[in-house]
């Protein structure tokens, strides 16, 4: 039986998938990524449904979210898992080049619970999925699943 | 004294016992404690026990007293009390031994004694007592046993006789005590009976309880002086002392009797007296109970009290009074009477021959006769002349002849008062009328005349008036013209006030109408809009809906009459409507009709104002005032709510601006940036993938690359910050301004750290603007002064403040650093304009840009000042308006 992938990472650039999975490898995080290209796919992921249906069940122990993406947008997606009792409890993480102030306010309301700017500099992103993983992955405590 | 050869030692004794010890002979245990002392002294320091023999046979002997025994408390032991009872039966002396094996020396070794030496005290055979010597040491010796045998008649006699003393003494105390407790009960019962006691004796009193006292007023020590006639009703003395003398006599006549007293106020009191015959200090003696058989002792208390009220309040008023009892021709008088007599009050027995002294011969006959004449119940009230000493004064007097039937008793009630004041008042005023007639005689003469020609004045006064009056005309009607003219400000103020207020337009036009209406009464106020070239009523006061039907279908059809040609040719000038109107003014039931057009700034015609009415008093040329006020007003209004509409327009359309500048910036802050990321990683890939296979100038190419897309970042983050500066609403609050110069500089603190810095910051005072942007201001101004300050090897900052021409205060940012050509100024503030190349002095070139917005924002302005290498000076002004 396959391992349950453990983070969701929803983002519609390629060039940004590309470097954010060489962040994580960067950092050793790499192997239990899930990647979709935007919010309606990010929300099939996490119900099992469509192209997912078939997808072993769990939730991932994290979701990033870039919040400019085709079809559902990642606040769309965000919303729609905090309004789930099943799924509120993932952390969520919105990752982005947005600074509008708007958006960072728009996702706290909603419950994100972290939000981070991409900076240009690569290596200083580098260092942001870093601290990000350590925090996310390996120090937080997941809640009981939810069945 | 059985032995006369006593030693001397034991005479010295004897001597002390009778000179010292004798004196105690009251005091029985300090006179046996003192024998004990001089016994003890004679033999030696041994210890000494005298005894009482008991009465009782059966009980041991009962221990007198104890003296220097060796343990005090064994006094009460056993073994010494069982050592008296077995001495008890000794009736000569005797010597014990602790080792002599009888039970007393059994009982003596326990209680740590060596021997006892036994003494009974016997007066004629009989045992009055032992005296006991204890030794706990040595034996007694043979001289000190014949002194003690030789002493012991002696003390048995002194002993005897102080016992039998003590008991007399005891006798004495107790029967003392006994006659103390009589007396006392005896005080007891005198002093809380409710009947008066007194004792008489040869005719005086000479004892009173506090019941005799409290019924007849005396005090005791009064009552001592008192004789037994001072108290009795004088009309009963004879009966009284028959009865007295008879009782003393011894004969045999009723104890009780009733008669009638006297207290010390003269009031006469019905009483009881009960009558005995004792025997005080060693004589005869009269002992008479009183009591008040009339029984309303409390009731007259009341009365008595009362009584002293009256009594002070006619004090008060200075009127005397006295009461007469017409048989026994006493007088009890109050104290103002004597007074008004002229002597000290109660300084003399009051007597009908006293009063005779005071008035004349006949007067006192005259009153004589009409007491005489009175009945029971008769008010009498005279004037009569009196003498006090040799002065002759005059008095009213009021008598009341009263009876009282229980007791028999007649008297005359009299209040005097003293009116010689009166009469002499009296006369004077008599004198003073008889003047004052003369004077009002010779006044009324004169007002006479005065009158006559007070009416030759009032004729021409009438004159003055009549120009006084036409003057008062004059005067209203100028008030009348400040009153208009404060109606006019009053129209314009509300009319404003409400413009300022926001108000709405119909709402202002509504006002200025009521306004108007109030100022011109009994006028029609209405206003017509120009719409499309036509009059439209807009609003109205003090008009029905015929009446502005009418005038609108009037004014329909004569559109031209109103409006002669274009309307940029209207006359401004008011006029009276046409000849041809006045048949709708009569229609209409007016009389006047007034007219004005309302003309904009800028000529062009808005409407009419037109103001109808009754005649009035008000001059037409008030009217026409207050019309052409009203239409300037009108103009005014409209004009302003137009502009208002524009601009609300205008701010919309800038909104909409902003909106999509929004869009803008947030398309260039996720859009712009986001390949610029990936350039940046994707070369940070590549490098580290292949810069140990490149060559020195292709790492180098590498490098620039990353730096500037670096630069672009940051390029593209400042850009966003300077258009969030401008789309934030203002936050505007007090900020005190040192504060927060405090405050950015140490959050430059890494800037400045290591550097020679002289800083001189002024006090600043207080702003009124929006903290964060105002600190955003500072933060640039001076890391700017830091920054360019740099190469300088002692830096200095000045921060302060002036005072311009305008009046405005100027904040600014001096520096000692690289400065500016002028020549460049203009480019200062422009975005991304720099003046020093980038390895020179980092920098985006923006600093300055949001500095210059922020100042706009607040109404401000800024100012740069510089030269080249020799500092710079960046200056900027607030808006000082708080709201």
């Amino acid at each position: 039986m396959a391992e349950v992938p453990r983070i969701l990472l929803a983002e519609d650039n390629i060039d940004d998938i590309e470097l954010t999975l060489l962040a994580f490898k960067e950092n050793k995080l790499a192997n239990n990524i899930t990647t979709v290209r935007d919010g309606e796919a990010a929300l099939d992921y996490l119900y099992c449904r469509g192209e997912f249906a078939q997808r072993p069940r769990g939730n991932p122990v994290l979701v990033l979210l870039d919040l400019k993406m085709p079809k559902v947008d990642g606040l769309e997606v965000l919303a729609a898992m905090k309004k789930d009792p099943k799924l509120q409890s993932i952390p969520v993480v919105v990752l982005t080049s947005s600074r509008m102030e708007s958006d960072v306010v728009e996702s706290y309301n909603l419950g994100v619970n972290a939000y981070v700017v991409k900076p240009v500099d690569f290596s200083e992103f580098v260092n942001a999925v870093k601290n990000l993983g350590i925090f996310w992955i390996l120090l937080n405590e997941p809640p009981p699943e939810v069945v | 004294m059985k032995d006369n050869n006593l030693d001397a030692s034991s005479q010295l004794f004897i001597k002390n016992v009778i000179e010292n010890v004798l004196v105690y002979a009251n005091d029985l245990p300090r006179f046996l404690r003192q024998i004990s002392q001089q016994l003890s002294a004679l033999i030696g320091g041994k210890t000494i026990v005298l005894t009482q023999t008991s009465k009782d046979p059966e009980l041991p002997e009962k221990v007198l007293h104890v003296l220097s025994h060796r343990r005090h408390d064994e006094v009460e032991k056993r073994p010494f009390s069982h050592i008296l009872t077995l001495c008890k039966k000794e009736k000569n002396m005797v010597e014990f031994r602790c080792d002599d094996g009888s039970e007393i020396g059994l009982l003596l070794s326990q209680m740590g004694y060596k021997n006892l030496v036994l003494m009974p005290l016997n007066i004629q055979q009989q045992s009055i007592g032992l005296c006991l010597f204890f030794d706990a040491e040595l034996q007694f010796n043979s001289p000190d046993i014949a002194t003690i045998q030789r002493l012991s008649s002696f003390i048995s006699s002194i002993l005897h006789n102080a016992l039998q003393m003590n008991s007399m003494e005891q006798l004495v105390t107790q029967r003392t005590r006994r006659l103390l407790e009589t007396e006392q009960r005896f005080n007891a019962v005198v002093t809380s009976t409710q009947e008066g006691i007194i004792i008489i004796q040869d005719g005086r009193v000479i004892f009173s309880n506090p019941s005799a006292e409290a019924l007849l007023g005396y005090s005791p020590a009064e009552f001592l002086s008192l004789k037994f006639s001072d108290i009795i009703d004088p009309l009963e003395w004879e009966k009284v002392w028959d009865n007295y003398v008879a009782r003393m006599r011894g004969d045999d006549i009723p104890h009780s009797y009733e008669t009638r007293i006297v207290d010390k106020q003269g009031y006469v009191v019905s009483a009881e007296i009960n009558a005995s015959v004792m025997q005080y200090n060693g004589a005869l003696a009269y002992l008479v109970f009183l009591r008040d058989i009339t029984d309303r002792i409390t009731a007259e208390q009341a009365f008595k009290e009362s009584e002293r009220h009256l009594l002070r309040a006619m004090e008060l008023a200075d009127l005397g009074s006295f009461v007469y009892y017409v048989k026994s021709k006493h007088f009890v008088c109050s104290d103002t009477f004597y007074r008004l007599l002229g002597y000290e009050p109660h300084s003399i027995k009051f007597t009908t021959d006293i009063l005779k002294a005071s008035l004349h011969q006949e007067e006192m006959s005259q009153l004589k006769e009409s007491v005489d004449k009175m009945d029971v119940g008769d008010t009498v009230i005279r004037q009569i002349p009196y003498k006090r000493g040799t002065e002759t004064r005059h008095c009213r007097v009021i008598a009341e002849k009263l009876h009282e039937e229980q007791t028999d008793i007649t008297w005359l009630n009299c209040i005097i008062q003293d009116i010689t004041q009166h009469a002499q008042d009296a006369a004077k005023l008599e004198e003073y009328n008889r003047s004052l007639e003369k004077m009002v005689e010779s006044r009324t003469k004169t007002l006479e005349e005065s009158r006559q020609a007070l009416t030759s004045l009032l004729e021409d006064s009438n004159k003055i008036r009549e120009d006084l009056e036409k003057m008062n005309d004059k005067l209203l009607k100028e008030t009348t013209i400040r009153k208009r003219s404060e109606q006019l400000v009053t129209l314009q103020s509300k009319t404003l006030t409400a413009l300022t207020l926001g108000t709405g337009q119909k709402e202002i036009l509504q006002i200025v109408c009521d306004e108007v209406k109030q100022i011109i009464p009994h006028s029609g106020v209405m206003i017509l809009r120009e719409h499309n070239n036509l009059l439209e009523p807009c609003c109205w006061a003090g008009l029905t809906e015929t009446q502005l039907a009418g005038i609108s279908e009037e004014l329909d059809a004569s559109q031209t009459d109103l409006f002669p040609g274009k309307a940029s040719s209207v006359n401004t000038q008011s006029a009276i409507l046409s000849k041809d109107y006045k048949a709708i003014l009569q229609r209409l039931n007016y009389q006047f009709c007034w007219y004005e057009p309302i003309i904009s700034k800028n000529e062009k015609n808005l409407g009419v104002f037109v103001l109808t009415g009754q005649k009035t008093d008000i001059p037409p040329s008030y009217e026409s005032a207050v019309l052409n006020s009203g239409a300037k007003l009108i103009a005014l209004v409209l004009e302003r709510k137009l502009a208002d509409r524009q601009e609300m327009v205008f701010s919309h359309r800038l909104q909409e601006m902003n909106k999509e500048l929004e869009a803008f910036a947030y398309s260039v802050s996720h859009d712009l940036r986001a390949p610029l990321r990936h350039i940046d990683g994707f070369t940070s890939a590549l490098k580290k993938n292949i810069v140990d296979t490149l060559s020195e100038t292709n790492r180098h190419y590498l490098n620039r690359i990353l730096e500037s897309t670096r630069r672009m970042g940051r390029l593209i983050d400042d850009l966003l910050v300077f258009s969030r500066m401008g789309r934030q609403p203002l936050k505007k609050c007090t900020i005190d301004l040192g504060v927060l110069v405090d405050s950015v500089i140490r959050e430059l603190d890494p800037d400045i750290s290591g550097r020679d810095i002289r800083w001189t910051i002024e006090p600043l005072g207080t702003v009124f603007a929006d903290q964060n942007l105002l600190k955003q201001v500072m933060i640039n101004l001076i890391s700017n002064a830091l920054k360019f300050t740099k190469t300088r090897q002692k830096a200095w900052i000045h921060i302060g403040v002036r005072e311009n021409n305008l009046g405005q205060k100027v904040y600014f940012v001096k520096d000692n650093g690289v400065g500016f050509n002028m020549a460049y100024k203009h480019k200062l503030f422009g975005v991304f304009q720099r003046l020093h190349r980038d390895d020179q002095f980092e920098g985006t070139g923006i600093g300055l840009a949001n500095v210059k917005r922020i100042i706009k924002r607040h109404g401000g302005d800024v100012m740069a000042y510089g030269e080249l290498n020799n500092g710079a000076k960046f200056s900027f002004t607030l808006d000082t308006e708080q709201f």
